[in-house]
């Protein structure tokens, strides 16, 4: 990175060189190149103390900077533009480019530049006898550069002793100045002033053997090779030493020299001060005449000196004043912005105060309806549940009818409308809880197979029917009739036995007599047979023979009946004179009859065959 | 004229009668009657006691008795005579670089004589670094109205060609009202509420006030501001006496100081005023730069 520090620069040259055609041929180059070209142009014309040639590229040298992102150069270009300005008065220029340089110096974030923008200011204000503000503005330089110890940091004390020492503080200068010595180093440059500037001081106090041993400290190879200010300076501190110790022709003579190489336009303050020396030096030499005609001189020096001084000091009033009218704007501005923000910021509060509470409306709004959207989704929900119980309500009841409708079906025989076997099983136990005394009759179609065989299907169908007619005719509330398969129906009858026999009686009558017709009209002959038993099958022992024992008894008796006759009838009961029964009764009831253990009672008029 | 023979008179009582040499009093500065008033009838080496006698600033007399005592205590006994001059040339002292005059009767900034050192003898300090002080003097009718004044707003006149005191009050936060004129011009600009104040050697009263011609001056308190500078006699190198004048001065001075007479004079007087000890001293750093490594 290239450095330059261009404050160190004292001595400006007033003549400008004819570089710039040169500066037009380099254009043809790359843009660092012309940076390079033109910083290298610039370092020299600051060598050779060239501001007018300076001010010619130097806008090309801060375009070219912004352009290569060379930050560092971009500050130092208003720096120096700021420098060349002040140098030739224009304050309120010079002010406003170091501000620039300052506030690019801190947007870059670049502390070494911030230190060194505030030396600037510190110098401009040193400049304009605003000696408060440049020691605050060197303040911030020398925080930056205090840990460093380093040659800057001897620059900025010295700094600090050249405005003490301005302001009449020779002590403080003393002090400030001590500490620049102490850690001035390698820099010729920092290293002369400081010396010089020590001396002064010293001078000052009145200290010439301490001021003569701080000149003697001054590198001498370097006097002449230094800037004509510093240089000036340093002869102006010389002769003051030789005034101060009664040498005043060698004064004289230092000074002469000095005021004779130097431009009358050049370093007023310091030429006047070496006039003055002067007159004073051949007043006491009571070379009254020269000491009149340089106290002339330096009376001119001195009012031109002054003029330039009042001339400076109204346009630092006015650059101040421009620059507090500036700054007065740029506070109303801000405030005004303030003043806005804060509005907008009220008004921004008061939209989002607004959006919150339509968003709180909303929130109500959406709860409100969702709220409601539940209810009625819960009414809709119950409502449909009710109804869903209901058709669940309706349905079990369908259901249950079907079910009562399926179990009936299930339970009935679709040709006669009786109640089948299935029927029985199911309502049995209903029924023997119900009724003490029961008779189970077995009631067969005598010849039936004969009949469908001859007739057919149909025909033995409708015989089925009519016949399950005559039997539903005798049948009582409290009985059951059954259909019990094929051609059998079993009649359970809450008749007493004897009752039942004449029923019976009735039945095979009634059959028998009944006009049965065939399909084809044809008359038939029906007859049934009849075997029944009674429950309990005995009386005092109930529980020796299940009804389905009685079924088979009754079973025995129509096989009894249909053996011997058909058409007829056979009763089967218990002589209660047997006291014991076995259960082989049920499958041996032929024999049991031979015993005489069961009694048989029937409509059939012979011996009944029992083998 | 009959003060000065009087004083004459009495220098010929008070040394040895031998031909008497001259110091050069500058005419506007004449206060030979306070002088012989504070003498009261004493000789000029039996001055032991500075207390003053009379209102008004006793720095000039005090001065005026210890020259001729650090003269006579060095060896100088040839008696005195206090010329009085008109102040003629741009220099107050240019005679005396020209060798016409011998010395001056009163003490000089040293930072006056910067340029004349290769022409003049000087003393070593009567007044050393930070003993001379002075107090910001306010119109008494107009107390109540700087007394609630900042510094920063308080505005002093001073002239801009006693350079120490402008020094001493650049360095300082008030605001510098500058006036090339007369002391009591400036005085009256206080009194007249033109400027807040103006700073004047403390007075000896206890109040420290200074009365002037009906008018009535106060110090604002607490508050006083040094002058960064030490004060000397001066003899001339070209005078052919000179060189032999400042070696008895020198040595005179030195036996006074060692003695505590010059100390002691100073504080007698009221120029060092135990009555503002405390003060804050307004520009102290001038004197005492503050070290910040």
């Amino acid at each position: 990175m290239i450095k330059v520090y261009l404050f160190l620069i004292i001595a400006m040259s007033f003549f400008s060189g004819s570089v710039y055609s040169q500066t037009e041929q380099e254009l043809g180059y790359g843009s660092q190149e012309k940076l390079e070209f033109y910083y290298k142009k610039l370092k020299k014309d600051i060598a050779a103390d060239d501001n007018f040639s300076i001010m010619q590229y130097l806008p090309q040298l801060r375009t070219l900077a912004v352009s290569q992102k060379s930050n560092d150069i971009e500050i130092e270009t208003y720096l120096l533009e700021a420098k060349i300005k002040r140098r030739y008065g224009s304050y309120e220029q010079g002010l406003k480019l170091n501000y620039q340089a300052l506030s690019l110096a801190k947007s870059y974030n670049n502390e070494i530049y911030i230190a060194w923008a505030y030396l600037h200011l510190a110098n401009l204000q040193l400049e304009l006898d605003k000696f408060s503000s440049a020691l605050e503005y060197l303040q911030n330089a020398i925080d930056f550069y205090e840990k460093e110890q380093s040659d800057y940091t001897a620059l900025m004390y010295l700094w600090q002793s050249k405005i003490y020492l301005a302001m009449g503080s020779y002590y403080q200068a003393l002090e400030s100045s001590k500490k620049a010595l102490n850690l001035v180093n390698s820099n010729a440059k920092i290293h002369f002033d400081v010396s010089v500037n020590h001396a002064t001081i010293l001078l000052k106090l009145g200290k010439d053997v301490a001021a003569d041993t701080a000149l003697k400290n001054v590198d001498s190879s370097f006097i002449d090779s230094a800037p004509g200010q510093m240089k000036l300076q340093y002869y102006l501190a010389l002769a003051n030493l030789n005034l101060q110790k009664g040498n005043f022709l060698q004064a004289t003579k230092i000074a002469v020299k000095q005021l004779n190489q130097n431009p009358n336009t050049r370093f007023l303050e310091e030429r006047a001060q070496l006039q003055y020396l002067v007159a004073m030096a051949y007043r006491q030499l009571k070379q009254y005449k020269l000491a009149y005609e340089y106290l002339a001189l330096h009376t001119f020096s001195k009012k031109t000196f002054n003029l330039q001084r009042r001339n400076n000091k109204l346009l630092q009033l006015e650059a101040h004043y421009n620059f507090d009218i500036q700054s007065q704007k740029l506070q109303v501005l801000s405030k005004d912005n303030a003043l806005k923000e804060q509005r907008l910021l009220q008004q921004e509060q008061l939209f989002e105060n607004h959006k919150l509470e339509q968003q709180k409306w909303i929130l109500a709004v959406v709860l409100f309806f969702g709220a409601m959207g539940f209810i009625y989704w819960r009414w809709q929900n119950q409502r449909y549940l009710v109804k869903l119980q209901k058709r669940v309500d309706e349905r079990t009841a369908e259901l249950a009818k079907s079910n009562e409708r399926l179990k009936a079906f299930s339970f009935t025989d679709s040709l006669t409308r009786l109640n089948n076997r299935h029927y029985l099983y199911n309502a049995i136990n209903s029924v023997l809880e119900k009724q003490s005394n029961l008779v189970f009759a077995l009631i067969d179609i005598d010849h039936f197979k004969k009949i469908n065989d001859t007739y057919g299907h149909n025909v033995g169908d409708q015989v089925l029917e009519q016949f399950s007619s005559i039997l539903k005719k005798y049948r009582t509330s409290e009985d059951l009739l059954i259909r019990w398969g094929g051609e059998e129906f079993l009649f359970i009858s809450s008749n007493k036995y004897h009752d039942s026999a004449k029923m019976f009686e009735q039945i095979r009558q009634e059959v028998s007599a009944h006009p049965f017709v065939s399909l084809s009209g044809e008359k038939l002959t029906i007859t049934c047979s009849i075997g029944f038993a009674n429950y309990p099958f005995v009386k005092d022992s109930p529980q020796d023979f299940s009804w389905e024992q009685v079924v088979e008894l009754a079973d025995g008796g129509l096989y009894l009946a249909k053996e011997n006759q058909r058409n007829a009838w056979v009763g089967l009961s218990a002589n209660e004179n047997v006291l014991t029964w076995d259960k082989d009764a049920i499958n041996n009831y032929r024999e049991y009859i031979q015993r005489g253990h069961l009694i048989v009672k029937t409509n059939i008029k012979t011996n009944i065959s029992i083998l | 004229m009959r003060c000065f023979l009087c004083l004459l008179l009495l220098c010929f009582n008070g040394v040895k009668a031998e031909s008497a040499f001259a110091i050069d009093v500058v005419h506007s500065e004449n206060f030979d009657k306070r002088y012989l008033s504070f003498l009261n009838g004493r000789e000029v080496m039996e001055v032991d006691s500075f207390y003053p006698t009379t209102n008004g600033t006793h720095l000039e007399i005090i001065e005026r008795i210890l020259l001729q005592q650090a003269l006579y205590l060095g060896g100088e006994t040839r008696p005195v005579t206090f010329r009085s001059k008109p102040q003629a040339s741009a220099s107050e002292f240019d005679a005396i670089i020209d060798g016409k005059s011998l010395m001056l009767a009163r003490t000089v900034w040293h930072d006056e004589l910067l340029d004349f050192k290769g022409s003049l003898y000087i003393s070593e300090p009567i007044i050393n670094l930070g003993e001379y002080q002075a107090g910001l003097f306010v119109s008494v009718n107009n107390k109540k109205e700087t007394d609630n004044l900042k510094l920063s707003d308080l505005t002093v006149v001073v002239n801009p060609r006693w350079r120490v005191d402008w020094l001493a009050l650049s360095n300082s936060p008030i605001t510098m009202i500058s006036h090339i004129g007369k002391w009591e011009d400036m005085l009256a600009m206080v009194d007249a509420h033109i400027v807040d104040a103006m700073m004047i050697n403390f007075s000896v009263g206890e109040e420290l006030e200074l009365n002037y011609e009906g008018k009535h001056f106060t110090p604002i308190k607490n508050v006083k501001v040094v002058l960064p500078d030490t004060r000397h006699f001066i003899v001339s190198k070209t005078h052919p006496e000179g060189k032999k004048v400042i070696a008895a001065l020198e040595k005179g001075l030195k036996i006074l100081r060692h003695r505590g007479v010059i100390t002691k004079a100073l504080k007698q007087s009221g120029f060092i005023n135990e009555a503002t000890s405390g003060w804050q001293i307004i520009n102290q750093q001038m004197i005492a730069p503050k070290i910040n490594d």
